[in-house]
């Protein structure tokens, strides 16, 4: 491995660790960040002793106008689809995808099309993100096993480097979930949750006007917000930390709000999309916004905001590639989902561009917040932090023509403003935006 | 043909009748003239379909329906061909996607669909494009546009043109009725205020825009001057909606005597087929205030008047050379 190192001058650097957002020059190499220096005002934090040997071999790159960021991390993509998720695939059109996302690290969440609870498959899916050696690609498996009678064998999944543990779909059996939260926290794996009930949640659509419209069976918020309460009822029982992913209603958030602290650390995401658009969207039954979680409605998306805004809520892609026969069907039949991993930054600077986000409310929701929810040291420009960076362009454009995502079902139907440029993976640049 | 379906039209066509949406109110309003003519010239009736094939695709079995839409095809002179989707090979594992190619393939003139999933006519009229007529008839639990217009049709006929002085009652499960939310857009449209629906939470959307929801028949009846009932399906029970028939005709089921608390020369209508000691009396449905025949007689007509303007905007289209 190549021990160059990066010089990056004149770029808008955003730590969100150490809340610096100023104009500047960073340092790094594979041995991690160097140095942050900031064009005005001291540097948040001294550089590493091998700072100055580093810049005197370093690349230097004159990134004006761009945004230097830490690499993404995605606590929510599918990077596979039918069979090969199963055996725990990554397609090399995903991978490829979530670095022309500018994400250094995904986690790959349990489905029930693909539970992650053959610790073959897991090790599979880490192996292959290893042999990559590009990206970290991190596995929630399975709590219960291929039955879903009885608990998944999580000692065997641990082993395997799952970074935690999640239902991969409603527990209805209150007894079998309570015990495996008990077990997955005597094996020190975090939870990871999915709320959705497994009844009231049977719809296509959010509860609202367009589902009545429309006659979609609809999802009512109650349906997540349950689920938000028994699985922090059952976990504040064993102290086990909990992440909740890929919320979508007020209702989740104003429950997560009530409720005492605790000893419990809860921490949640929202993915892209419900920030951006709500129910409206399925006028004339337009499969592409056929999304699990569904859009909801306005009042949804400001709580969202404002959960991202307060620094309390993640974005998560909740990417699922997908061919384009799996939405050729009338609305409520096709499959839910969309590819949004490949992009992310420019989706989210669109939030940013129309005043709903501040920049660093983005790149925190995107990096720091997501790494902290599982205890990665990752989602920061410190000196001494692993090099994953990422380079955002705001002026630039991402086309719809050259994705890399096999995904046929990305929403966006223009080229969006801001493109990331490169992306860095532990100090070694792994992709670099043609043209 | 668009291959790639997902993402709808951008306007509504005038050859595709999927819902009662944007329907204005002058063109219900002469739909409803133009099905009295056709009902009333009988064996008279104008060959507007001559030459043009219907293809009757249901997915859902309905023989009341169907055998309307047939009647209509050949009153006005058109083949029709009824593709059964259980002896098709779409039940063999062809999609409808698929279906719909190979259909389209072979040139007919107008699709009338029924299917049991919301927003497939919309799939349909997105995946087939301009050059095809495409009625819905009935689309899960969405939209069923030529009974709503049957509907109004027949309302006409007995209570008048004052839309915005009509107090319609619509009784039963409404969260899954297609018939219930095309009368209701109808209605909309042509300026009716005062719509209520009543039934148990259960089978009642959390809320309906432009309705006034009530659980109790004695909240909901008085003053209204059509009441409509619709079928209780069985699954509803199953499916944990009403604990059993017997409790909803007791609380729900039209009677002659709940009949009296409506309007005096208050109508009772019903889409059918109708379940008799479950949506309503014997006696209601056998009673003065029935239309339910009349409502027979309507759909057929105002297919045919539905057709026959298709029909016709399909031939425009095609001397343009669209």
């Amino acid at each position: 491995m190549s021990e160059q190192a990066w010089l990056l001058r004149g770029g808008r650097i955003f730590d969100p660790a150490t809340d610096t957002e100023a104009l500047g020059e960073v340092l790094f190499s594979a041995e991690g960040v160097l140095e942050v220096r900031p064009e005005s005002g001291g540097p948040p934090a001294p550089p590493l002793p091998e700072a100055k040997q580093a810049r005197k071999g370093a690349q230097e790159l004159d990134v004006e106008g761009c945004w230097v960021l830490p690499g993404l991390i995605d606590a929510r993509a599918r990077l596979a689809a039918g069979q090969g998720e199963l055996s725990g695939e990554i397609a090399i059109s995903e991978a490829d995808a979530a670095l022309a996302a500018g994400a250094t690290t995904v986690l790959v969440p349990p489905t029930t099309e693909a539970p992650l609870v053959d610790p073959k498959a897991v090790r599979h899916l880490v192996g292959e993100a290893r042999n990559m050696a590009r990206l970290d690609i991190r596995a929630v498996c399975g709590l219960l096993d291929a039955s879903g009678e009885a608990l998944a064998e999580l000692g065997a999944l641990r082993k395997e480097n799952a970074i935690a543990a999640g239902n991969q779909h409603f527990i209805a059996n209150t007894e079998l979930m309570a015990n495996a939260i008990s077990y997955a926290r005597s094996l020190q794996l975090p939870l990871y949750v999915t709320a959705r009930d497994g009844f009231l949640g049977r719809g296509v659509a959010h509860d609202g006007p367009q589902a009545t419209s429309l006659g979609l069976a609809a999802i009512p918020a109650a349906a997540e917000a349950l689920e938000v309460y028994r699985w922090r009822c059952l976990a504040e029982r064993v102290g086990s930390p909990l992440h909740f992913s890929a919320l979508s209603s007020a209702a989740a958030l104003e429950l997560l709000d009530m409720l005492p602290p605790g000893e419990v650390a809860t921490s949640a995401d929202t993915p892209i999309h419900n920030l951006l658009h709500t129910d409206e969207a399925l006028a004339g039954y337009d499969s592409r916004y056929h999304l699990m979680p569904p859009l909801r409605g306005e009042a949804d998306r400001q709580a969202l905001l404002g959960g991202v805004r307060a620094g309390s809520l993640g974005i998560c892609s909740n990417h699922r590639p997908l061919p384009g026969t799996a939405k050729a069907l009338p609305f409520g039949d096709g499959e839910p989902g969309a590819s949004s991993l490949e992009l992310l930054l420019p989706l989210g600077y669109r939030l940013v561009k129309d005043g709903e986000l501040t920049p660093m409310q983005l790149v925190r929701a995107l990096t720091l917040t997501p790494a902290a929810s599982f205890g990665l040291e990752v989602g920061s420009l410190q000196p001494g932090r692993r090099a994953n960076l990422c380079l955002f362009d705001p002026k630039g454009s991402t086309g719809l023509d050259s994705l890399r995502s096999a995904g046929q079902n990305h929403i966006e139907t223009q080229p969006l403003e801001g493109a990331v440029l490169r992306t860095w993976y532990r100090g070694v640049q792994v992709y670099q935006r043609d043209g | 043909m668009n291959a790639t379906a997902g993402k709808p039209q951008d306007r509504a066509l005038p050859t595709h009748l999927l819902d009662l949406d944007t329907l204005a109110a002058k063109d219900i309003l002469g739909l409803c003239d133009r099905a009295v003519q056709l009902r009333d010239t009988g064996s008279q009736a104008p060959a507007a379909l001559q030459g043009m094939s219907v293809i009757n695709l249901f997915f859902e079995g309905s023989t009341r329906t169907r055998s309307s839409f047939q009647l209509a095809t050949e009153r006005l002179g058109g083949r029709v061909l009824n593709f059964d989707v259980a002896t098709s090979s779409t039940s063999k594992g062809e999609t409808l996607l698929d279906t719909l190619k190979t259909l389209a393939a072979m040139s007919p003139d107008i699709f009338v669909v029924r299917h049991g999933t919301s927003g497939a006519a919309n799939f349909v009229s997105q995946v087939l494009g301009e050059g095809f007529g495409i009625v819905n008839a009935g689309d899960g639990w969405h939209a069923h546009p030529t009974q709503g217009l049957a509907d109004i049709l027949t309302i006409r006929e007995q209570l008048g043109d004052d839309w915005a002085q009509r107090r319609v009652v619509i009784l039963g499960d409404i969260l899954h009725s297609r018939t219930a939310r095309s009368l209701v857009k109808g209605l909309s449209s042509l300026g009716t205020r005062d719509i209520r629906t009543v039934g148990p939470r259960t089978l009642q959307p959390a809320r309906f825009e432009g309705v006034t929801m009530h659980s109790a028949v004695e909240d909901a009846l008085p003053g209204a001057d059509v009441v409509m009932a619709l079928r209780l399906q069985r699954e509803r029970m199953q499916r944990h909606s009403i604990p059993s028939q017997r409790e909803y005709f007791e609380l729900w089921g039209v009677t002659p005597e709940r009949l009296d608390l409506a309007a005096p020369g208050a109508i009772l209508m019903h889409p059918g087929p109708i379940g008799r000691g479950g949506d309503l009396a014997s006696a209601a449905a056998d009673g003065p205030a029935s239309r339910i025949i009349e409502q027979v007689a309507n759909g057929v007509a105002m297919r045919m008047a539905v057709l026959e303007r298709i029909a016709g905007l399909l031939a425009r289209q095609r001397k343009k050379g669209g």
